[in-house]
Order: structure tokens, then C-alpha cells, then sequence
């Protein structure tokens, strides 16, 4: 019989085990099932943070959209856990998707959904049926969480334009910790000019950037909600370019406010950031111009394409054309990949996690049902 | 100088004994710079070179080590930036890139070796060279493919497997 191979010790389990690749979470629950000191490694929170450290940004698991009944589109081997993913088949609509937490609502029990795509954990809410505002789910720790597995409370922030004011902003949220609606915070546009034509929100997620979310609204300008400082509300003006297909927040490199746009007529990303000078103005400054048609070769882009959805955390951002491929671009790498072919406009909700084990067991979401 | 010719001789667990320079090893292995310091005033006076034993690594294992101790750490053999391979790509054109991957190209038990070695001797590099090509081995292998290949025993009971292959049957 040949010799025993020869048995690894604990020190190096470790430092082997940090090295399987999160784009590949699939080996990482393999490993898990090998024995339970592996386990035990695999699920140890000091793994977990050096486990994060050394692989930096978090990565783009998948997916969620509302287009088709299947809900989740995976970009790497991670999957919903099964009853996650009967939740995301029985709702109607994907809402958003932040921290490791989809929001969803059930047409049918006129609930929202909060779910965990990692272990399945939901929490529900009755609320009257919401189309017309936008809605976004965020972790309530704000600052003091890494929203790598966070567990706590979270937000669930509504804004939108009032239904009979069609130059007053609003928005509130709902707290998951005390299970209540804040009230509102509202905002009186007094611009004359637009008044008669009423303001909105385009149809695309809102983006959290240093606590307050940002939404994209008509007439160029930027609705933000400060919800994890004062809660107020104030408006942005978008960089004077009238001929912008689309535009959408992302963080600028400094973690300030910043802006991806593309242009109607030229197929060029620009990313521009907010920079404020003392004694003068916060402006926006053009930062890099990417030409699209270097970046998705063999692609047609006689007709413009748009921005669908951006993965906060790991800084990438989604592109769908007109013909209906939807890529992802790498901020960081520059990297591009088409990842599915979906149709034009629909609303990207990055999952963005690093997955572990531990995930399963440390879910973002308490454990029980709750139904209020 | 005189000193850069200094050598030391390292003696393996079987008793073969393998002349190395001094600077380079130190360079490389931070055990070994700690035993050579150690020794360094018993023989600031002497001219006879140091012989040290390490006991819990194999001739076999041992020539290997210095194979690549040999390549990355003597400056007058490393080319290019030498901190910088270990982000080089595989098929980078960085020269030691495709050295490291012929050199982790070798059986599970000497690759585990290696990695024991490397730990021991305190040779970051070689560490994270040989720990990343294991990781890389487990990639696409089934459970029990990894047991045996570890030497694993399973301290799963039944129930508790089918649990953990019920709770995330897409990884499987």
C-alpha cells in the first residue's frame, strides 16, 4: 500500500484555504465539506477578515432584474440558496439589491421582501403597492460596517416626487431595528421653469455614496437623500451636457462624489468627479474620456447605448445596447465582459459579497420570519 | 568583499549537507538569518564555515528550496523587479513567472513538502508561491478527490453531510 500523503498542518490549511478565488465560491463551500477543522477555519471571523483584506474589493456574484421570472442572473458559480431562490421566483418586482440584502415585493400579500440570497433569511413588510417611487434597502451601520456578511438592522429608504406636488421631492424610511416609517423629509423646488412640466426620478437604481443615496432625476439634476447623516434632501446639478444618454452615480476615486455619463452621439464613457475649491462652488470635473468603441469591440453601437445598474463596493458599472447585450465594466481594471443578453433599459441590481461558508451561518438577515 | 563569498552549509533531515551562500539564504529565509546571527560571534573570529542543521526538512525537499532560493534572492541572477513577480500573470513575461510555474508543477506530497518547508524556513515568497499552487490544485476537485489527495479523514457524520450538500447543493 502506498505511504500516507503527507498531512498539512493548521498554519498552512489556512494560509491555502485564503487563496481559493471568490469568483469561485463554489470551491470555498467544497472545502468546508472536507472536514470540520477545515470548517472551522472557513468559518473563524479572523479568517474572514484576513480573508478580505487579501483579495481588497468584494465581487459581483450576479445579478437581479425584474424582466424575467428568472430573477437572478449568475456571473460566477454562486447560486441562491434554494429558498431564496423560491423567493425570487414567487415576487413580482426587484426593487434593489445593497449589502448582501435584494428587495423585492409580493404583489400578491402587497409585502416587501427583504431577502438574503446567501441563506435563504427573509423579512417582510405590508406596504400598499409602490410603483411609482423609488425604493433602495441598505445596511443601518452605515460607516461602522465593512457590509461584508453584516447581519444587523436595515434601511429602507423611499423617495420620489409627490404624488399631487409635482415640485416637491420627498423622502422617508423604514427602519427595520424599530419597525417603523420615519417621517417625511420634503424638498420645494422653487424653479418656476420646470414647475409645470413636474419633476421625477428616472427609472434606474439609486447609488449610495459616502451615506446618502443619489438619484437620478429629470431636467438634469440629482436628487440626494443624506439618510445616514441629517436626512435632508437637496438637488445637484448634472454637468452642463445636454446631449447625455445616460448618466449615472458612482463614487470618484477619492470616494467623493463622482459620475459616469455617456454621450448620445460619440459612444464615450466620461467619468467626471465633484471637487470643491475653498471659496468658491463644489463643480464637476471631467476625468477620464473612454471611448466606447475601443472598449465593447464587435459590438453595435450605431445606436447609443445606457447605463443599467453599478455594483457599489466593487466599482462596476453596467452597460446594456440597444440590441439588448448587457456588459459589465470594470472601473478598477478596465475589464470588460458581456454577461447576458437582455434588452435595453431593464434595471441592473448588482450582488456584490464575498462569499464564504461562514455567509451561511452569519447571514444578513436575523434568522427568524418576521411579518409585520 | 570578503564577506559576500561567505557560505553556509545547511544540513537536511537525512544528512546531506548543501552549500549556499550566506547572503543569499539570509536574504531569502528569515529562520536561517535568525540561526546565523545567532552563531555569527562564536565565529567572527574563526574562518571555519557554519554548518546548520535543519531537521525537519528532506534532502530531496531541501535542494529544491535553495533551487529557488537560488533564482530569486542571488541579485546577480534575478532580472527585472524581483518584488513585483508575484503579481505577474501566468503567461506575463516577467522571466521568473514561468520558473514559479514550472517549479509548483511537481506531485501533491512534494508540493506539501514545499509548502511545510517554506513555512518553516520563514521564506515568504516561496510560502505564498507553493500555498497559492495548492489552492489552485483544489480548484474543480470533488470532496473526496481532496481528502484523499490531503490525507484527510472525514468527521462528517451522514446527517450532517447530507445537511451541508441539502444547504448549498449548486456548489457541488
Amino acid at each position: 500500500m502506498a505511504p500516507p500523503p503527507p498531512e498539512l498542518n493548521p498554519d498552512a490549511v489556512s494560509e491555502i484555504l485564503l487563496r481559493l478565488p471568490p469568483e469561485d465560491p463554489a470551491s470555498l463551500v467544497r472545502a468546508s465539506a472536507v472536514c470540520k477543522p477545515w470548517l472551522r477555519t472557513l468559518t473563524d471571523p479572523a479568517f474572514l477578515r484576513r480573508y478580505r483584506a487579501f483579495h481588497g474589493t468584494p465581487r459581483v456574484l450576479g445579478f437581479l432584474h425584474s424582466r424575467s421570472i428568472e430573477r437572478f442572473v449568475p456571473t460566477t458559480g454562486f447560486r441562491p440558496h434554494a429558498a431564496a431562490a423560491a423567493i425570487l421566483r414567487t415576487c413580482d418586482a426587484v426593487f434593489d439589491c445593497r449589502h448582501g440584502r435584494a428587495l423585492l415585493y409580493d404583489c400578491g400579500s402587497m409585502e416587501f421582501v427583504v431577502c438574503d440570497p446567501v441563506t435563504g433569511r427573509e423579512r417582510r413588510m405590508f406596504d400598499a403597492v409602490p410603483d411609482r417611487y423609488n425604493y433602495a434597502v441598505l445596511c443601518a451601520a452605515g460607516a461602522g460596517c465593512d457590509h461584508c456578511n453584516c447581519r444587523g438592522p436595515f434601511l429602507l429608504a423611499c423617495a420620489g416626487v409627490h404624488f399631487s406636488h409635482c415640485d416637491v421631492f420627498f423622502a422617508r424610511f423604514y427602519s427595520s431595528d424599530t419597525g417603523t416609517w420615519s417621517l417625511e423629509t420634503k424638498l420645494y423646488m422653487e424653479d418656476s421653469q420646470y414647475q409645470y412640466y413636474g419633476y421625477r426620478l428616472k427609472n434606474q437604481p439609486a447609488v449610495l455614496v459616502g451615506g446618502a443615496l443619489y438619484y437620478v432625476c429629470n431636467f438634469s439634476i440629482l436628487l440626494r437623500y443624506d439618510i445616514l447623516g441629517g436626512q435632508d434632501l437637496s438637488v445637484i446639478k448634472l454637468p452642463k451636457a445636454n446631449h447625455f444618454e445616460s448618466v449615472i452615480v458612482i463614487p470618484a476615486e477619492d470616494s467623493e462624489l463622482g459620475l459616469a455619463s455617456l454621450y448620445r452621439n460619440r459612444n464615450s464613457l466620461c467619468l467626471w468627479s465633484r471637487e470643491t475649491e475653498v471659496g468658491r462652488d463644489a463643480s464637476w470635473v471631467q476625468q477620464r474620456v473612454i471611448d466606447l468603441n475601443k472598449l465593447l469591440p464587435a459590438t453595435n453601437l450605431k445606436r447609443p447605448a445606457c447605463f443599467s445598474g453599478f455594483a457599489e463596493g466593487a466599482n462596476v458599472i453596467f452597460v446594456s445596447t440597444y440590441h439588448g447585450d448587457v456588459f459589465c465594466i470594470d472601473l478598477n481594471s478596465m475589464g470588460v465582459r458581456k454577461v447576458c443578453e437582455m434588452g435595453y433599459g431593464y434595471r441592473i441590481f448588482p450582488y456584490v459579497c464575498f462569499y464564504t461558508p461562514a455567509a451561511c451561518a452569519r447571514g444578513a438577515l436575523p434568522s427568524h420570519v418576521e411579518t409585520q | 568583499m570578503a564577506s559576500e563569498k561567505k557560505v553556509v552549509f545547511l544540513r537536511s533531515s537525512d544528512g546531506e549537507a548543501f552549500e549556499v551562500s550566506e547572503e543569499v539564504i539570509s536574504a531569502a529565509s528569515v529562520t536561517i538569518k535568525g540561526m546565523i546571527d545567532e552563531e555569527s560571534p562564536s565565529r567572527a573570529d574563526t574562518a571555519a564555515t557554519t554548518t546548520l542543521a535543519i531537521p525537519n526538512v528532506t534532502a530531496a525537499t531541501l535542494s529544491r528550496v535553495l533551487h529557488y532560493v537560488n533564482k530569486h534572492f542571488d541579485a546577480a541572477a534575478v532580472v527585472g523587479r524581483p518584488d513585483d513577480y508575484i503579481f505577474c500573470a501566468p503567461g506575463d513575461e516577467h522571466p521568473l513567472a514561468r520558473f514559479d510555474d514550472d517549479f509548483v508543477d511537481v506531485d501533491n506530497d512534494t508540493l506539501i513538502d514545499l509548502v511545510h518547508a517554506a513555512e518553516y524556513l520563514h521564506i515568504k515568497k516561496l510560502f505564498d508561491l507553493t500555498c497559492k499552487a495548492v489552492a489552485d490544485k483544489l480548484k474543480g476537485r470533488t470532496i473526496d478527490q481532496i481528502r484523499e489527495t490531503f490525507g484527510i479523514v472525514n468527521d462528517y457524520t451522514v446527517e450532517e453531510e447530507v445537511e451541508v450538500y441539502r444547504e448549498n447543493s449548486w456548489a457541488f
